[in-house]
């Protein structure tokens, strides 16, 4: 089962109006109103602002998204104990029980679709777009379920079901494009790319390969999309169960009663977890979290990565997992005293995994324990990693974000800069230090007087010394200004800011601004 | 016999386990091949915080990590124009200004990150001294780099600003492009003062080395600049 654009349903999004989510200034999801005036997932937030002026731009919150989802669960798994969340918005449900149980594919579907719809309208999002898909497998259900209608209407009259009969994978993915794989993440873009310029246009196309030549030429990542396109299952999994002592717990002496102790927690269990499968060369990509509260009150989930969890992955998902379950009202009557992570589907890691921070050197490892040292011993916020932010003031362009916060797993997300230029920025170098609290100062004329700066830019006379703290420093040299017109659409938060770039006679050299005929030094140039 | 054999073939160790790698610039300015690890660099001067992140952009770019320790108001983006890897720079906080807890932090720091990057809390140089003995062990076990701004106490090599002079920028016009330096490098490693001159950031934003036939050493006047910088 499968809702689409789920971050801009959970923010409680009329379909009517144009909205999207953005993430690392790309679009993940866009509401219906936005996708009718030709917004794309991924596109850039100006691209996406050039298709629709009057879009509203929503920040990603996974946890929002967790927590709405969580009654959708819930729900659902009071029709099967057997399925697995594999991103809020996303469910995977065995169907051979239910199926039989309410007499054949058709009925399954259009009992879900009935429970999910009432929880929907009880949260206030009647209007969500709903698509369930069965099919042999998670992939080829998963796309049924992308390709089924899921306008409300559909939903209304109950045809929001794609069923593929059983056997019939193959032959119903066989004629869709190669695109679909990396859709449901099963494929990186570069592969999918590959295969298009290679002239594998379709599913079909691919399947009809002989597994051993795209083995040869793709290697173990092309094997298993293979496998995919002939409508095969999921990696087979490994020929035996886990054994018992890879899952990892945790009890407290103490209920914990804080999210952020447990997360801390979850990822000192996850490291742990992941780096026994790693020592034996394996990786988990199904993972079930269990916490329990000191009143024996319980949430299990089971969570699914088809690339495979990683550390950061799994504490993502527990993180999703409490947040919803404390969401519920009632739910909890005290403090979590138990945390379980046990790896329910593990296979060999034929690396294709995603590399952690990029890549996995010793001194990558290293770093990352220390940070979870640092944040353990000190604080949540002792340790900060910077990030992209965009702006036109050196404060504001690149930002340090608390560690435990930033998605640490994904460095060229977090650092990458948007859309520029930035106009009005001044030219680099840029200033090596940045005050976090621009200091104040005041900037005086040959006679000591005051300089006013016109509308235009123009200063009312040339400045002659920067005043800190009652010390008098003249100016060498200087230039500017670079003005800024910052959000002038918005009379609360509109802001005039006048850059220069002064150099004092002792050769230090600082970036200061004026705003409001108020004096600020913003950086040095140190 | 048999010992001392065992003593010098012990001692022989590949490059990377002894040092951290350092751009061109700065060859000729310290006194081995790069930064010694276990060892303590002091960086003082107009520009010494963009000295410091100079002199680790090449070991980030090679993969170690820089912690940057106290030292809140660091410009990201300035680090990445200098040529260090900002996706292996972390910030940790000080805790405050008390000389105990800072050390404690960037023991605590040199623990898991190669280079790491801080000021000294100001206060009496005796507590200075004894805090920088403990966190010398700790470097020296880790084999970790210690970068220090604005501060040459316990330090095995000193590299001193003693002259900058920013080029670009007139009187109500142009903007700052480059800047030239002085830098001496002395301390109780280093067996002879050097003084070099580098653009620091160079038009590329990297130091750059300005050979010593181009040199003219009157551009310069020394003793401009050798405050402490402000902040």
């Amino acid at each position: 089962m499968w809702c689409p654009d789920w971050p801009v349903v959970a923010a409680g999004v009329a379909p009517t109006v144009p909205a999207i989510v953005l993430h690392a200034n790309r679009v993940i999801a866009r509401s219906p109103a936005a996708a009718m005036a030709g917004v794309q997932s991924g596109q850039r937030r100006r691209e996406a602002q050039g298709c629709c002026p009057e879009l509203i731009v929503l920040d990603h919150d996974p946890a929002r998204d967790a927590r709405q989802f969580e009654a959708v669960v819930r729900a659902v798994a009071e029709l099967s104990p057997r399925f697995d969340v594999v991103e809020p918005g996303w469910l995977c449900l065995a169907a051979r029980g239910p199926s039989r149980y309410f007499g054949g594919d058709e009925a399954l579907a259009e009992r879900l679709t009935a429970i999910v719809t009432e929880v929907l309208d009880s949260l206030g999002l009647a209007s969500a777009p709903v698509g369930v898909g069965i099919a042999d497998g998670r992939f080829a259900s998963s796309i049924a379920a992308r390709r089924a209608d899921v306008t409300i209407a559909a939903r209304r009259a109950g045809s929001n079901t794609a069923v593929v009969a059983p056997g019939g994978s193959a032959s119903s993915l066989a004629p869709l494009t190669v695109g679909w794989l990396r859709e449901v993440g099963e494929a990186t873009p570069e592969l999918v790319e590959l295969f298009t310029r290679l002239g594998l246009r379709t599913l079909g196309d691919l399947a009809a390969l002989p597994a051993g030549d795209v083995y040869a030429r793709f290697g173990s990542a092309g094997l298993h999309v293979h496998r995919l396109a002939g409508g095969g299952d999921d990696r087979p999994p490994g020929t035996t169960d886990p054994p018992a002592e890879w899952r990892t717990e945790r009890v407290f002496d103490e209920p914990v009663e804080h999210m952020e102790t447990v997360v801390f927690v979850a990822k000192q269990l996850a490291d742990e977890l992941v780096a026994t499968l790693a020592s034996e060369g394996r990786v988990c990509t199904r993972v079930i979290v269990t916490a329990e509260t000191e009143h024996s009150e319980r949430s299990e989930r089971a969570w699914y990565r088809a690339v495979g969890l990683s550390s950061a992955a799994i504490v993502e998902r527990v993180r999703w997992q409490l947040e919803g379950w404390v969401a519920q009202p009632g739910a909890l009557s005290g403090g979590i005293a138990l945390l379980r992570l046990v790896p329910d589907q593990v296979r060999g890691d034929d690396g294709d995994q995603l590399g952690l921070w990029g890549g996995r050197s010793q001194a990558d490892h290293d770093a990352l324990r220390a940070v979870t040292r640092l944040t353990g011993l000190f604080g949540d916020h002792a340790v900060c990693v910077p990030a992209w932010r965009g702006g036109r003031l050196p404060a504001e362009r690149y930002q340090w974000v608390p560690a435990p916060t930033a998605d640490l797993d994904d460095p060229a997300g977090r650092l990458a800069p948007g859309d520029g230029p930035w106009p009005g920025g001044s030219p680099p170098p840029s200033p090596a230090v940045v005050f976090v609290e621009p200091l104040d100062a005041e900037v005086v004329d040959e006679q000591g007087g005051p300089i006013g700066i016109s509308g235009r830019g123009e200063v009312s006379a040339p400045p002659a010394a920067l005043v800190v703290r009652g010390a008098q420093r003249p100016l060498r040299t200087w230039a500017g200004p670079w003005l800024i017109d910052q959000r002038w659409w918005e009379p609360r938060r509109h802001r005039r800011v006048a850059q220069f770039q002064v150099v004092t006679d002792d050769g230090e050299a600082y970036l200061i601004a004026a705003e409001r005929q108020r004096w600020w030094i913003l950086a040095a140039y140190a | 016999m048999d010992l001392a054999r065992v003593d010098v073939t012990s001692s022989i160790t590949l490059a990377h386990d002894r040092y951290l790698p350092v751009d061109e610039a700065f060859a000729d300015l310290l006194p081995d091949p790069g930064l010694i690890r276990g060892r303590i660099v002091g960086c003082r001067g107009t520009a010494a915080t963009s000295l410091a992140l100079a002199l680790a952009s090449r070991a980030t770019m090679a993969g170690s990590w820089l912690a940057v320790v106290g030292v809140a108001p660091i410009g990201i983006e300035a680090a990445g124009e200098l040529g260090v890897a900002i996706d292996r720079l972390v910030a940790v906080d000080a805790g405050g200004c008390r000389p105990d807890e800072w050390a404690d932090r960037v023991a605590a720091a040199a623990d898991g990150f190669e280079l790491v990057l801080t000021m000294p809390p100001t206060g009496p140089p005796t507590r200075a001294e004894r805090s920088i003995r403990k966190i010398r062990q700790r470097i020296q076990a880790r084999g970790a780099v210690l970068l220090m701004i604005s501060s040459g106490i316990g330090a095995d090599v000193v590299l001193e600003v003693t002259a900058g002079e920013w080029e670009g920028l007139g009187r109500g016009y142009g903007h700052l492009r480059r800047r030239r330096v002085v830098v001496r490098a002395s301390g109780r490693r280093v067996p002879r003062q050097v003084e070099r001159e580098l653009w620091l950031p160079g038009v590329t934003g990297r130091a750059e080395l300005i050979e010593p036939s181009t040199t003219t050493v009157a551009a310069v006047t020394a003793g401009g600049g050798a405050l402490e910088r402000a902040g």
